[in-house]
């Protein structure tokens, strides 16, 4: 009796487990199959389209929302690409450009902000945004690794790697939102009459970020920098930091720190953080963090000249 | 240790194993249930084990002096020996700070200024629940409803047992205990209810209630930037919220303790179907709503004197059941509501009338008012959000991360779903696996991994951790 009890446990067990296995596989190979008609998307399709271009590309724009709506790559060259998504940091774009062409001469921009530097609690988790590539890219997958934050079961549970992103794939499968041939990655912020008035109800107020406990800076967060400088050392690449236009000044301490630590390692630094400032045309901003079009325009027209 | 890491998913199986292989060995069995137990607690903060050991200790002994005293005096001291160990330990753990800073307040409202006294104290998790338990142990016996246990092994294993220590269900001895002291048996059909129960729970916290939470948090983080539509929004997932996780919690406590042989009670029984406050109450954290009325209402005099000693004793309970819930005056003031329509029902209602739709519609509401107090982080916040809700809720609501909107509406609707057909076959969670055959299990428990391999969404903790 008790040996057909545990038999039969056993065996529903191994049903769960294969069943599991098999149809996580199922899952995983269909998803795939989807993701790779997907380029619309600030997740999984913008990734696709630099993947499909990133060989071509002579200038590419790294960085979270302040790149993806300050950088009018339009402008700066006509074959460069805005690869600045909402969220993302060091961890994410030093492994989007671990993935450019090794030969190839390109100019590399991380749109970088002073006081990132100085996260305690930054643990590289952008580099998730990523995870959908996992099984399909090895130097992702190293990467992630790297940062020890693959999830203990990715490595037997392949569809893990679609956790959260199921519903966007489908999306933007179904419905692209934008023909990507014509996007280069820029999003330009329009103001309306509303996003004014909430404009002018922010930048009344002081800025929240404490600037007297930010003293020392992220090991994670400089090592994945040096990576990335030196990568683009030994491949034929040009970084260029940048600091683009903020309307609050940045802490002092944080700006002289990253000031030292970039002149040690003799790094290429732009520092447009005070380029309109509080006295400039409020239509220039949408909030105290980002430019509006018309002020990501003139700031792209200016690094334009400095580029060339 | 949470139900939903990576710990617990080694932790399970590693005590099932060694823990049937004890299977001829009572005392050794409940020895290792009790280290098990006590590694699962300790691994959140092993300095709390203290607490529960003296608790466990206290309980005992007054459990057997009760019994064995024949002077009912003696057993009134045994008793405020006991009720004065755990609600001491609730008091200072718990309420100290609430209690020290209430009292500043209410002296500075007379104009003397009194400085608050506040101590810098972690709430050790689990506390309200293993109190609650402990206490109705003595109690029981003081009241000669159970006899107390002579053996220490089964009582601690009792008080500690890892599926219900740190969020419940809060078992009873009476249920719990003739468990723990005599052999268990592993059916197929416990076997195969648990497996399923232990899954659905996952569902319903780590997919449901974490996602809905992606919305939720922000959205009271900072209730005075968003509009009416929003709070609404907000509010309506919360009370999925909060109903998914704390029930999704219990699943995986009945499910872990079928698979070790233990029968528990039912924690909740899809409480949104109820057409009254006091139907909601009768399915809403059940081990909780029987220990109120059976340990405050009914010592309070229950419905036995004056209709309005009733509704008194109605609205205290749900008070103090509020407070139990966390030092706040928001808690209190959900407990309040609470007790507020209790009354209203006993006193204008048919209960026994037979269900209607508007019934349905106004138990939600109810609910739902009480949970802006219970979630909102104090009062003024609560009022804004009333305030903004009525005035402002025909526009469009924020939606922050479309795709994150999608996933919580579309894995809600899931549940409700299933809740749903529950609901209208009659039938009892607890026990719909038991009759399936393996295959059908284990596709069905299958077909829920890959749920919660795609929808998994992360959360600190549970949200009756903080209680």
């Amino acid at each position: 009796m008790l040996n057909v009890k545990i038999k039969t446990i056993l065996k529903t067990i191994l049903i769960v487990v294969f069943t599991t296995l098999i149809a996580d596989k199922i899952i995983y190979w269909g998803l795939t199959q989807l993701s790779k008609t997907v380029f619309t998307g600030q997740g999984v399709g913008k990734v696709n389209h630099y993947l499909s271009i990133k060989d071509e590309l002579e200038l590419i724009v790294f960085g979270s929302s302040r790149a993806n709506h300050h950088f009018n790559v339009g402008l700066l060259n006509s074959n460069g690409f805005n690869m600045g998504v909402d969220g993302r940091d060091m961890a994410y774009f030093n492994t989007l450009i671990h993935l450019l062409p090794k030969e190839k001469k390109q100019q590399v921009i991380i749109n970088i902000d002073p006081k990132n530097l100085f996260v305690k609690a930054y643990s590289g988790e952008d580099i998730l945004l990523l995870k959908n590539l996992y099984h399909q890219n090895e130097i992702i997958a190293e990467r992630i690794e790297q940062v020890a934050l693959e999830h203990p079961l990715q490595t037997v549970l392949w569809s893990l790697d679609y956790n959260g992103k199921f519903f966007s794939i489908l999306k933007n499968s179904i419905l692209p939102a934008y023909n990507h041939k014509n996007y280069s990655g820029y999003d330009p912020l329009v103001l309306t009459p509303t996003k004014a008035k909430i404009r002018d109800k922010v930048l009344a107020k002081a800025p929240t970020h404490d600037c007297t406990n930010h003293a020392l800076m992220n090991p994670l967060y400089v090592k994945l920098l040096m990576e990335t400088v030196t990568f683009c050392n030994n491949n034929n690449k040009q970084l260029i930091l940048v600091t683009s236009p903020l309307y609050f000044e940045q802490c002092k301490n944080e700006k002289e720190q990253m000031e030292q630590f970039i002149s040690k390692n003799k790094l290429t630094y732009w520092d447009y953080s005070e380029f309109f400032g509080k006295e400039s045309k409020p239509a220039y901003w949408i909030d105290a963090l980002h430019l509006s079009a018309e002020g990501a325009t003139l700031f792209s027209s200016h690094l334009k000249q400095r580029l060339q | 240790m949470l139900f939903n890491s990576i710990e617990y998913l080694l932790f399970l199986p590693t005590v099932i194993i060694i823990y049937w292989l004890l299977q001829k060995r009572l005392r050794a069995q409940n020895l290792f249930l009790l280290a098990a137990s006590y590694l699962f607690y300790g691994w959140w903060d092993w300095r709390f084990l203290s607490l529960i050991i003296i608790s466990s200790f206290v309980d005992y002994f007054v459990g057997l002096s009760i019994f064995k005293s024949k002077e009912k005096k003696a057993c009134k001291r045994w008793l405020l020996l006991s009720l004065f160990t755990n609600l001491g330990l609730l008091a200072v753990f718990k309420y100290f700070n609430f209690f020290a800073e209430t009292f500043a307040q209410s002296m500075r409202l007379f104009g003397w200024h009194v400085n608050d006294v506040t101590l810098n104290i972690i709430l050790p998790v689990g506390i309200s629940f293993y109190t609650f338990q402990t206490l109705s142990y003595t109690i029981d016996i003081y009241r000669k409803k159970i006899e107390p246990t002579k053996n220490i092994v089964a009582f601690f294993t009792y008080v500690s047992l890892f599926p219900q220590l740190v969020a419940g269900p809060i078992e009873r001895a009476s249920n719990l205990l003739p468990q723990v002291e005599s052999s268990r048996k592993l059916t197929l059909a416990m076997f195969k209810a648990g497996l399923f129960q232990i899954f659905i729970g996952l569902f319903r916290k780590v997919v449901i209630a974490d996602n809905l939470a992606v919305y939720v948090d922000p959205v009271y983080a900072h209730a005075e930037l968003h509009n009416g539509a929003t709070l609404l929004l907000a509010t309506l997932f919360y009370a999925f919220q909060i109903y998914f996780d704390f029930a999704g919690y219990s699943d995986i406590a009945i499910g872990s303790a079928k698979l070790i042989g233990f029968n528990f009670k039912r924690n909740f029984n899809l409480p949104y179907f109820s057409h009254n406050i006091t139907t909601f109450w009768r399915k809403w954290h059940i081990s909780l709503s029987n220990w109120l009325r059976d340990y405050l209402y009914i010592s309070l005099g229950g419905n036995r004197k004056r209709i309005k000693i009733t509704y008194r004793n109605l609205i205290i309970t749900m008070l103090l059941g509020g407070l139990w819930h966390g030092s706040a005056w928001n808690f209190v003031i959900w407990g309040g509501i609470h007790g507020l329509f209790l009354s209203l029902e006993k006193r204008f209602f048919n209960l026994s009338k037979s269900p209607h739709i508007l019934g349905y519609v106004y138990t939600f509401c109810v609910v739902l008012l009480s949970w802006i107090f219970f979630r909102s982080s104090d009062f003024s916040t609560a009022i804004l959000i009333i305030e903004r809700i009525v005035s402002q809720s025909i526009i469009l609501p924020f939606v922050g991360d479309i795709n994150a909107l999608i996933t919580a509406l579309a894995m809600l609707s899931v549940g409700l779903l299933f809740d749903y057909y529950l609901f209208k076959k009659q039938l009892i969670l607890e026990e719909i696996a038991e009759a399936w055959n393996i295959y059908k299990l284990g596709f069905i428990i299958s077909a829920i991994i890959i749920l919660l391999e795609l929808f998994y969404s992360t959360s600190e903790n549970f949200i009756y951790f903080q209680f």
